[in-house]
């Protein structure tokens, strides 16, 4: 081989191994079809948009004020599981220090402003979506009416429905990013929405007490919950259960409010060996707060974890059977769900606190979207 | 229409007794590996029945104020009762930053001391290694949470977790691979010569 010869393989090769060194640090999680599918003739963004100009043009100058404040990335982290009356913590790098939850008070508001605020919280959800929302507020309700004749003076803990808090951060929309939050104890739902696309995430929700009863009906906000992921649990083989389950008790969320941004070790067992039938239990149970979100969004979301399910792991934490106060967490490339029980109980036994968190570690707050 | 309505409803439901009490010190750790240090991020959240006996260790003086040498001066007793060991040796923690919240907030249940601790100059270099961490403190009070990040370096994989019942410790299995960063830079000056070498010999037959 000549000299020539010998340089220019030399510089393919070279070039090659660079560009394939080079390449393999840059990669990131690729997008499905379906994410990138931001044409839905259908899309709910003008409904929100709608819906929020006709909220905030009940509000006087102050309440405005109070409700419509900047997106910034130190205020949209300003949300969390604890009720009001509390000045919240978080990472200091992430909202800025404590903080108070943002925006306006139900409590605040004339029944026709609650109204048209409620109206907008369900112009982004689902149907069953706004159900549950509306049941763990009940659920605080119930709270409120135990807690308060036993209250200690001088405690500014509250409970109850006057105590959620509904804020816009930046300004309605169809094609600027902008926020809804509507949230208060055990409940933070953080709607982001960048033309016509919304993401939900991330999302807390939770309960206390976890059943009551209303109109006579038994009311579980996160029933389905529960029950659906120990009917994925039943299914497992023998192998996959011991995968599955934890050998250690978590008290709480892992990654819980104020831990925007972390990113845990994925544990449990991976769904690439799951059947058909165990795979579709596991996406029923993402369901349950994929679906919180409008139909629409919801379905395309779903669809994306759907497409990287073998990817996916179940672990569980606590009893396998169904006396309950197990852990459960679902973690995927573009999911992390948890949920956690408290370690405080019923008069029945059965733990009558739940915390759940909903994240996309990929999107959460519409990062990936704002990049386009 | 139906939804709206029944959230409207006020309740009078006989509900289960319960209040939102923790009678827990949850004290949750996440662990972040990188190449040539171990930082590890603990949150410190004392329930309301415990913290009469968490809060005396940390307002010394119990005037109701947590200055900012109290702040410090509990993390270091925190880091007192932290073991970190790296390929099986102890490794000297540094305290990054402490976040105290008002007594008040932690009477409630309802604050956290946020501690920011690191292990500086681990072993960089390629190979497979393991990590134990050991939180022994206030055992007879607490609950533990220990999680390891996903590395934000890609160069490093880990291979396994194992933690007791309690979480009060983790031992994690990890692999460092070569700077890939390296070779590529590596690679590219190898293009680069050779191309310079091609240029020239070309140029070199074209004057001759």
């Amino acid at each position: 081989m000549t000299v020539p010869r010998i340089l220019v393989v030399l510089t393919l090769v070279g070039l090659a191994a660079g560009l394939a060194t080079h390449s393999s640090l840059r990669l990131h999680p690729s997008l499905s079809a379906a994410s990138q599918g931001a044409t839905r003739a259908e899309a709910p963004t003008a409904k929100a948009v709608a819906a929020a100009n006709a909220f905030l043009a009940t509000l006087d100058s102050r309440l405005k004020a109070k409700t419509q404040l900047e997106l910034r990335n130190d205020l949209r982290a300003r949300w969390s599981n604890l009720p009001t009356g509390v000045v919240m913590q978080a990472d200091r790098a992430r909202s800025g220090g404590p903080f108070e939850r943002n925006g306006v008070g139900l409590g605040e508001l004339t029944r026709a402003q609650q109204d048209a605020g409620l109206a907008l919280v369900a112009a982004t959800l689902s149907r069953s979506g706004y159900q549950k929302v509306l049941d763990i507020v009940n659920a605080d309700q119930v709270l409120e009416g135990t807690s308060a004749p036993a209250r200690a003076p001088g405690n500014r803990v509250r409970f109850g429905r006057a105590e959620y808090h509904l804020a816009i951060l930046g300004t309605p929309s169809a094609s600027e990013p902008w926020m809804i939050q509507f949230g208060g104890h055990h409940l933070a739902i953080n709607v982001t929405l960048v033309g016509r696309n919304s993401v939900l995430t991330p999302s807390h929700t939770g309960a206390q007490p976890t059943t009551y009863t209303l109109d006579g009906r038994t009311v579980r906000p996160l029933g389905h919950e529960e029950e659906k992921a120990f009917a994925l649990l039943t299914t497992l083989t023998p192998a996959q259960q011991k995968d599955a389950l934890l050998n250690y008790k978590v008290a709480d969320l892992v990654v819980g409010p104020g831990d925007d941004g972390k990113v845990i070790q994925p544990e449990g067992v991976r769904a690439s060996g799951f059947t058909p039938d165990q795979k579709d239990k596991l996406a029923d149970l993402v369901s349950e707060w994929v679906g919180i979100l409008n139909d629409a969004e919801a379905s395309s979301r779903m669809a994306d974890i759907r497409a990287s399910l073998s990817s996916t792991y179940f672990a569980w934490s606590g009893p396998t059977t169904k006396e309950g106060g197990a852990y459960f967490r679902v973690q995927g490339p573009t999911v992390l769900i948890e949920y956690a029980p408290q370690s405080t109980r019923g008069d029945d036994g059965l733990p009558n606190h739940i915390h759940t968190l909903y994240r996309d570690p990929t999107n959460d707050y519409a990062s990936r979207l704002a990049k386009r | 229409m139906r939804l709206i309505l029944s959230a409207a409803i006020l309740l009078t439901v006989a509900p289960p007794a319960s209040a939102h009490r923790l009678d827990e010190y949850l004290q949750a750790t996440r662990v972040s590996l990188s190449p040539d240090r171990v930082v590890l991020e603990i949150d410190l959240t004392p329930g309301t029945a415990v913290a009469p006996q968490v809060l005396p260790m940390i307002d010394i003086d119990g005037n109701g104020q947590i200055s900012d040498a109290e702040g410090q001066s509990y993390a270091e007793r925190v880091m007192s009762d932290l073991r970190l060991e790296v390929d099986g040796q102890r490794r000297i923690l540094t305290l990054v930053r402490v976040e105290v919240p008002s007594v008040r907030e932690l009477t409630d249940g309802l604050g956290s001391v946020r501690l920011t601790v690191e292990a500086a100059g681990t072993a960089a270099a390629a190979g497979s290694r393991s990590l134990w961490f050991q939180n022994d403190h206030q055992p007879a009070l607490s609950a533990y949470l220990v999680n390891a990040l996903v590395p934000s370096s890609a160069r490093i994989d880990i291979t396994g977790q194992q933690r007791d019942v309690r979480q009060q410790g983790i031992r994690l299995d990890y692999d460092i691979s070569s700077d890939r960063n390296e070779f590529a830079s590596l690679w590219w000056l190898v293009a680069g010569i050779a191309f310079l070498g091609a240029v020239r010999h070309r140029y070199r037959r074209a004057q001759a």
